[in-house]
């Protein structure tokens, strides 16, 4: 997996509150290959709207969305994250999110960042008032900044997915280190009484 | 210590968990399904691994199984959904795993058939890479709704990384009146808290509504704990859910299912347990309810009327609302019941089942649906297929002019060559009316399975209770 370290881009808003995974990627594209496919499958039913943020010319090579709260809600489909992560987003910066849809996130290399209300309503207002700002998320040095505006803050990110992100590591190896763990586990499960299920 | 039921679930299934870290969490059984399962077994093939414990898991096919076309003729659409049914079996039985394909007798949707061959029991904890994994904590098991990642995970180590949820009493109180369901009660708690209700919270659902309850009818209150952002839906097995499970193909037989049910009956919260939070919901003053926008949560009475953005407290519930309303086309303040349903589904994990299918049929037995609306009824799997055969449930279906369709999910989803029209309203029995969840444009209106067919018959969104009160007062 790619490390998660400093990125700098313009932010897409897309500020809707309760952006579902239906929304995000459509359950028919759900099983494509390939990441051009799933690049096209992004919003695909919203992006029949020619006014959708998405279709603006100017929001091509961006890779951060700015959204609003309840992110990813519904489906737990992780190709939500697959096509973001087509799409060139490697960063969801949101007033809240489903925890499922930020957990596969994370397991992609992609960072999703809640911030507290007060700024995500700063962020919103600097970014309308100038759409080209350059918001810089340094993940190792635990800041985020909006060019041209005071905002600055330090990101709060659980340390343990922080750390897997900014080392571009998955859960994978961490679970079978603990091999010996769960099979102590199973053992203690077969022992009389011990298995509940 | 007096301990709530998640904690106790919990307890028993942390393998190990460093200080700061998430938990390892032992999964008992390991639900596989053919809609997200492609990139966990690329991945396990492409590290050489193997499965852990091939005998924990158990496939099935049902996302992108077509309703009414043989599966094999199936090939439109990005995805063909022959091939990736045919690809979920085969890479279960390459790896040893158990498998119903489209024909097998224990075939159908996930989170029915679960419970129905008692492969879920209380005390278990019970993976699953769909958010509806919910459901299955009506049996008094822990349900760990998980991503694609994560099936890889489950597969390799019988393990996922977890956070301790925090937890929350809905404590439903009263009696249902006539013609009210659970999904009715779900969809009016839903209305009246939001849909983040739950979010960071294992929910148990209790109260003397919840007891009353049939074990069909909590499967679909946990079934909608998805639609409130619950990370796990619970209710805390009891005689009912004990007598559901006996006889099941997979619960345990004759001595071994006694000792069980005394194991099983421990896993309640206990008295005086500290939830983080409790929140009381009266059931008896509860109508049948339907929604009228993009999410769950905005949903009315069936006598009342599509809510007004102005009535919103916030200015994000007014635009959100007039968003919403923008898309269903619909006016603030028109009559529900004025609403005309192109389609009507009853089907889905959540009112597929058997006790489901009866309240729509002895709804539909007295009626024909006009000739512009399809009706559409998919039971839940091929064990409710042939048990509602068998009663005739099925030919009432065909005799007011539906279609009764071959297991699986169907237009709930809609990634099985299953959709309904552009801007058609659906009348739907499903979890979800997000846009274009039933196909691009389509219009979802959620209710239960007797107002669903009250709609049918109607050709309009319609209440049930005057059909059911005729029958009732006709014997």
């Amino acid at each position: 997996m790619r490390p998660f370290t400093v990125l700098t881009s313009a932010v897409v808003p897309l500020l809707a509150a309760n952006i579902d995974t239906d929304q995000i990627i459509p359950s028919q594209y759900v099983n494509v290959q390939g990441n051009a496919a799933l690049a096209r499958a992004l919003f695909a039913n919203r992006r029949e709207d020619p006014s959708f943020v998405l279709n603006d010319p100017r929001m091509s090579g961006r890779s951060i969305l700015l959204a609003g709260p309840n992110f990813g809600c519904g489906s737990s489909r992780e190709a939500a994250a697959w096509a973001l992560d087509a799409g060139g987003f490697r960063a969801v910066v949101a007033a809240s999110f489903n925890e499922t849809f930020a957990n596969n996130c994370a397991k992609n290399g992609m960072l999703a960042l809640a911030v507290p209300a007060q700024v995500h309503t700063r962020l919103a207002a600097a970014v309308a008032a100038d759409p080209e700002a350059a918001l810089t998320i340094d993940l190792p040095g635990d800041r985020v900044t909006l060019a041209g505006t005071d905002i600055g803050f330090a990101p709060v990110v659980e340390p343990f997915v922080r750390d897997l992100l900014v080392r571009g590591m998955d859960e994978l190896a961490y679970l079978l280190d603990h091999g010996d763990a769960i099979a102590d586990y199973e053992a203690r499960r077969r022992a009389p009484q011990g298995e509940s299920a | 210590m007096a301990t709530t039921l998640y904690d106790k679930l919990w307890s028993a299934h942390v393998v190990a968990q460093r200080p700061g870290h998430p938990a390892v969490l032992y999964v008992d059984l390991h639900l596989l399904h053919d809609g997200t399962y492609h990139r966990a077994f690329r991945m396990l093939d492409e590290q050489s691994l193997r499965v852990r414990d091939p005998a924990r898991a158990v496939g099935t096919t049902d996302h992108c199984l077509p309703t009414r076309t043989s599966f094999t003729v199936a090939r439109s659409g990005p995805a063909p959904a022959v091939d990736v049914v045919a690809g979920l079996v085969a890479a279960c039985e390459r790896h040893g795993i158990r498998v119903y394909g489209p024909d097998h007798e224990h075939q159908g949707i996930v989170h029915v058939i679960g419970p129905e061959l008692g492969l879920v029991q209380p005390g278990m904890t019970v993976a699953c890479a769909d958010s509806h994994t919910t459901t299955l904590g009506a049996m008094g098991a822990l349900p760990l709704a998980i991503g694609t990642t994560q099936v890889l995970h489950a597969l390799a180590t019988q393990c996922t990384l977890q956070r301790r949820a925090k937890t929350m009493l809905v404590s439903i109180e009263g009696t249902l009146r006539p013609g009210v369901c659970a999904k009715d009660v779900i969809l009016a708690l839903i209305a009246r808290h939001g849909i983040d209700l739950g979010v960071g919270h294992a929910v148990e659902f209790g109260g003397a509504a919840v007891r009353a309850m049939s074990m069909e009818a909590r499967l679909t209150l946990c079934n909608m704990g998805a639609e409130i952002g619950a990370r796990a839906a619970l209710v805390a097995p009891d005689d009912v859910t004990f007598e559901y499970l006996r006889g099941r193909p997979f619960a345990p037989s004759g001595a071994a299912f006694e000792a069980a049910c005394v194991r099983w009956r421990g896993f309640v919260s206990d008295e005086g347990a500290i939830h983080d939070r409790v929140v009381r919901f009266d059931a008896g003053d509860v109508a049948p309810m339907v929604t009228f926008g993009t999410t769950p949560a905005m949903g009315v009475a069936v006598t009342g009327r599509v809510g007004d953005p102005a009535d919103s407290a916030t200015p994000e519930g007014q635009r959100e609302l007039a968003a919403a309303l923008d898309y269903m086309q619909l006016a603030p303040g028109r009559a529900v019941t004025s609403i005309a349903v192109g389609t009507v589904f009853i089907g889905s994990c959540t009112n597929s089942r058997l006790d489901d299918l009866r309240a729509a049929a002895s709804v539909l037995r007295t009626g024909r649906v006009p000739a512009n609306v399809r009706l559409l009824v998919v039971p839940g799997s091929q064990a409710v297929r042939r048990a509602a055969e068998r009663e005739g449930i099925a030919d009432i279906v065909r005799a007011a002019g539906g279609e009764w369709g071959v297991p699986g999910c169907s237009l709930c989803v809609a990634m099985n060559d299953e959709v309904a029209r552009p801007g058609e309203f659906v009348a739907s029995t499903s979890n979800r009316n997000f846009q274009g969840r039933q196909g691009p444009g389509t219009r979802t209106l959620l209710m239960s399975p007797v107002t669903a067919a009250a709609s049918a018959l109607a050709g309009r969104v319609a209440d049930p209770r005057p059909c059911l009160e005729r029958q009732h007062a006709g014997g």
